[in-house]
């Protein structure tokens, strides 16, 4: 694309009544020794500006690699398709130099292991200005005077003091907050979140959740929310897509998918969690575990763990279907 | 002692933690206090949880049980007696991480056979058909005996490791986070199988989580850990319900729940976990206290039972 | 930091001082005499003026006293006379210290700049051609035999073609200057290097793949930080540090082990300085030169030290 101004940076009419981030039909496949690897085999979801979408699910079923793909990151080997519209603009006809200025500017992401995340030779400071001298071109002393506003932003007491800080200088739970503070600092009309809280503490969990809803208040950005965990999704989120396998089995508004789960993977999932309130001998569980990502198989890939499959389960995949109260599910045998 | 053993109907503990220190030198003079004063039992047959957050101490606290860390101070008792053999074969552990804690070279009947080889229990026939039977016992069919870790899912090779546990017939199993690097659904699978075998062989288990949600489903009895000590110790209804210390209540209050609408502000606590090197004066837990005065920067309080609940304990000047 | 510095230095001279010993007391061990060589060319001494010789020289008395008669001298700054060159210690030193620094300078440069660039190149893209063709020449490096090499690059560039000179430190009858000078170190510098570039090469190039793993390159990637901005000012800094390790340690090695560089092509550097030295029973040339070897290869350890703190912060030196 030769267009001298970047398209993203001023929002066409049409991008002011659409939703910030149209999937369509994602897949995403590798080729490994063992045959092709369908880490996302076709899901579609959307997220409006200002809203939370949690996408909830286990290893393996793709979540990751999802927002992978958003953020054009994914391995060079792998296969992506399907449709990825940010802001009106198809993500798959932008150049690398076009990505690039999204990234960390209108679409920033967290990742899990704030440990590994952050430059150990790089003062905090420095990495979290990087952003701004790349997409702002501020030099590197103003943009570590902006570093250090954040850094106070997200709560992190002496700012200053750590922003000259070496990683390995801050806590678990400061290391987050800097990493949210640097994937503040281009100002996101999207933030993907990928397991943010899981290597953390449970009261630093807590903070951070808090933290990240206080920021979207003030900001007005939208989040993708990625986690194994229910609980807090359920905290976050607005909307929720559960994924399976690669596909998505159900999709809700946060209220309607706990009040009302239709998939036997969702029902599952909430029912294996320890409730605080009730007292069982026995958890629920569902037996056995996910299948390989190597292959195809017929019918719904939930069919093997699944109390309510039956034969009809297994020859057609069940497409996601939307029922009217906007609740999507996709499974043959849902419950009313 | 313990205020909680000393209720009357309780069995006679089998294991006894009395003023437990375990101390590491560090370079520079500095010593890390991992465990400063810990006094805790374990009757046989219960489940007692070690609840608690990065660097309170109960993973050290696990360790020293099993016998990997002597006490810098104070003792482990296992039916009245430190140290000695009994104890390192009665007392056996199930790690975190079930990628690590398997030997990637031994084919699955060695790994679980391993302790009957090392405390020379059974000829290699006994051994080889307990391996058997105890594959059989957590859910894994018997050709699994002969492949390699490697072969395994995280969910399975916790199994294993719950059979390489059991093979010796401990009486206590220290589980050492034994749910944290699993996948949900298959959390409630290992739960389930711990509380069988629990029921099923009368074990008793010192279970360390910062699952409280785990915990709740598994304890019998809970001890909350901060910074090297017990801040609460109390039966799990009792604990959950009325959780006594602010430190618990924290906790508690952290634990996200579902279809409970998005989070509300303010509810979390502030601060970080202090570094064990540098604990605060007094109650350590005071400086990120909402009921904190001056007595708790000054005095660090004890472990007692508030008014009332007799069969808890709290180490708190303000406890509920 | 600088006591830290102060405390290995100390404990460098007290290796130097248990080193000085030792050397002294195996050159002592050899067969053999400074006196020999005299011997050889005087066939009309008696025995009497041997031994009177040897009583001139201090030749007669216990090792152990000699050992200190020449400590407390060194002390001073006087370190004896080299027997085989007939010329002080200094002055036979300074000019071979000075050749083999011009040539272990120039050969260092060459091995860190060649690579740091091939490592880099080929990590970039694990298993295409160019990283096929930079490990083959990696491993020839590692496998050839120097003095082979060596009699190689004479053969083609000195014999064959004619642009280099075969051996030698300047032309003959002076004059050259500089840049004759440098003519001269063209081969020898080819030869020590390739040797050293296989190992370093292989060695940065998977610290590089190793590094490009890592969790914070995704997250410069993440923030729209470009390939080039990724190695150099991400990756490279965080790979360097166990291979500036291994050339700091390389470098004290550099020095003694190109004895048959230098013989190869005439350089009169310390290596073959110290050769000659040990072969003749000079005492004072060898032990000097040995020592000075010594010397370096702990600074170079204290460097090495020093580089990894400077370079990852989470390393303190205390």
């Amino acid at each position: 694309m030769g267009l001298a101004v970047n398209p993203l940076a001023t929002p066409s009419v049409a991008a002011a009544t659409t939703p910030l981030l149209v999937v369509e039909d994602l897949s995403i496949e590798f080729p490994t020794e063992r045959g092709v690897l369908r880490a996302v085999r076709g899901i579609s979801y959307e997220i409006a500006a200002g809203r939370t979408l949690g996408v909830v699910g286990e290893s393996g079923c793709g979540k990751s690699m999802t927002a992978l793909a958003v953020m054009g990151l994914v391995p060079s080997h792998g296969a992506v398709g399907g449709h990825i519209r940010f802001m009106g603009t198809d993500l798959a006809g932008l150049g690398e130099a076009a990505y690039r200025r999204l990234r960390g500017s209108r679409i920033a992401m967290i990742f899990q292991e704030p440990m590994t995340a952050l430059n150990p030779v790089i003062p905090v400071g420095d990495q979290i200005g990087e952003v701004m001298q790349l997409h702002q071109g501020l030099s590197r002393t103003a943009a570590r005077k902006e570093a250090v506003r954040l850094l106070d932003d997200v709560g992190i007491p002496s700012p200053a003091a750590r922003a000259a800080d070496y990683p390995h200088q801050l806590s678990g739970g400061m290391r987050q907050r800097a990493v949210i503070a640097m994937a503040l600092a281009g100002d996101p009309a999207l933030l993907i979140a990928d397991e943010p809280t899981t290597a953390l503490d449970v009261t630093i969990q807590a903070q951070i959740l808090e933290l990240m809803l206080e920021l979207q208040d003030r900001t007005g950005m939208a989040i993708q929310f990625i986690s194994h965990n229910l609980g807090v999704v359920s905290e976050l989120a607005d909307e929720i897509i559960v994924m399976y396998a690669g596909r998505v089995v159900e999709r809700a508004t946060a209220a309607d998918l706990f009040a009302t789960p239709l998939h036997p993977y969702t029902r599952g999932l909430i029912a294996t969690l320890p409730d605080l309130t009730r007292r069982e001998v026995r958890l629920p569980t569902i037996p056995g575990g996910v299948p390989d990502p190597v292959g195809g198989m017929a019918g719904c890939r939930f069919a093997d763990r699944c109390p309510r499959a039956d034969a009809g389960c297994r020859v057609a995949i069940p497409p996601l279907e939307t029922l009217a109260t906007g609740h999507s599910v996709a499974c043959f045998k849902a419950a009313a | 002692m313990s205020v909680v053993a000393l209720s009357t109907a309780a069995p006679p503990p089998i294991l006894e933690l009395d003023k437990l220190e375990i101390s590491f030198p560090l370079e520079g003079g500095r010593i890390l206090r991992a465990v400063a004063g810990v006094d805790l039992t374990l009757a046989r047959g219960e489940t007692l949880a070690l609840v608690g957050e990065s660097g309170c101490g109960k993973t050290t606290l696990g360790r020293a049980v099993v016998g990997l860390y002597p006490p810098t101070a104070g003792s482990i008792r296992f039916h009245g007696q430190s140290g000695g053999t009994t104890a390192r074969r009665a007392i056996q552990m199930i790690f975190q991480d079930p990628y690590g804690s398997l030997n990637p070279r031994l084919p699955i009947g060695e790994v679980i056979a391993e302790p009957l080889k090392i405390h020379r229990i059974g000829s290699r026939a006994e051994r080889r058909e307990r391996a058997r039977e105890l594959i059989q016992q957590v859910g894994l069919p018997v050709d699994a005996l002969n492949r390699y870790p490697h072969q395994f899912s995280g969910g399975q090779r916790q199994r294993i490791a719950i059979a390489r546990a059991l093979a010796p017939e401990p009486e206590i199993i220290v589980a050492d986070e034994p749910l944290s690097a699993l996948d949900v659904s298959i959390q409630s699978q290992i739960l389930n199988l711990m509380a069988a075998l629990k029921e099923s062989r009368g074990l008793a288990y010192l279970f360390i989580s910062h699952d409280l949600a785990a915990v709740h489903h598994i304890a019998d009895r809970v001890a909350v850990m901060y910074l090297g000590r017990i801040v609460e110790l109390g039966r799990r209804d009792a604990l959950f319900a009325r959780p006594s210390h602010p430190y618990t209540q924290a906790l508690i209050q952290a634990i996200p729940r579902i279809g409970q609408g998005k989070r509300r502000r303010g509810r979390a606590i502030a601060g970080d976990v202090p570094s064990p090197l540098a604990p605060p004066p007094g109650c350590a837990f005071h400086p990120r206290c909402p009921k904190a005065q001056e007595i708790c920067r000054v005095e660090r309080p004890v472990l007692a039972s508030p008014a009332g609940r007799p069969d808890h304990a709290a180490a708190c000047h303000f406890a509920d | 930091m600088t006591r830290f510095i102060i405390r290995r230095l100390g404990e460098a001279l007290i290796v130097l001082a248990v080193m000085s010993f030792v050397v002294y007391g195996l050159i002592n061990l050899m067969p053999g005499d400074p006196l020999d060589l005299m011997i050889a060319s005087n066939p009309g001494w008696t025995a009497a003026d041997i031994t009177k010789l040897r009583a001139i020289y201090g030749l007669d008395q216990p090792m152990v006293v000699r050992y200190w008669h020449w400590l407390t001298a060194a002390l001073q700054g006087d370190f004896g006379y080299s027997r085989v060159f007939t010329l002080p210690v200094t002055r036979v030193m300074g000019p071979a210290l000075l050749q083999t620094t011009k040539l272990m300078g120039l050969a260092f440069l060459c091995t860190l700049l060649v690579s740091l660039g091939f490592g880099i190149a080929a990590s970039l893209k694990p298993g295409s051609r160019l990283d096929r063709l930079i490990n083959f020449i990696a491993f020839a490096g590692i496998s050839l035999p120097v003095f082979w090499l060596a009699l190689l690059l004479i053969f083609v560039f000195a014999v064959w073609l004619g642009w280099l000179p075969a051996s030698g430190m300047g032309t003959i009858g002076g004059g050259g200057g500089f840049f004759d000078s440098l003519k001269y170190l063209v081969l020898p510098v080819i030869t020590l290097s390739l040797s050293q570039i296989g190992n370093l090469t292989r060695f940065t190039r998977a610290s590089m793949i190793e590094t490009m793993r890592m969790d914070y390159i995704r997250t410069a990637r993440a923030k729209g930080a470009g390939p080039a901005r990724v190695v150099w000012r991400h990756a490279l800094r965080n790979a360097l540090i166990p291979v500036v390790t291994v050339l700091a340690l390389n470098f004290g090695s550099l020095f003694s082990g190109a004895l048959i560089t230098e013989t190869m092509f005439g350089q009169r550097g310390m290596g073959k300085m110290i050769y000659d030295a040990v072969l003749g029973n000079d005492f004072n040339l060898a032990l000097i030169g040995l020592l000075f070897a010594s010397l370096l290869t702990l600074v170079a350890t204290i460097l090495a030290d020093i580089a990894y703190a400077v370079l990852d912060p989470r390393i303190s030196l205390s």
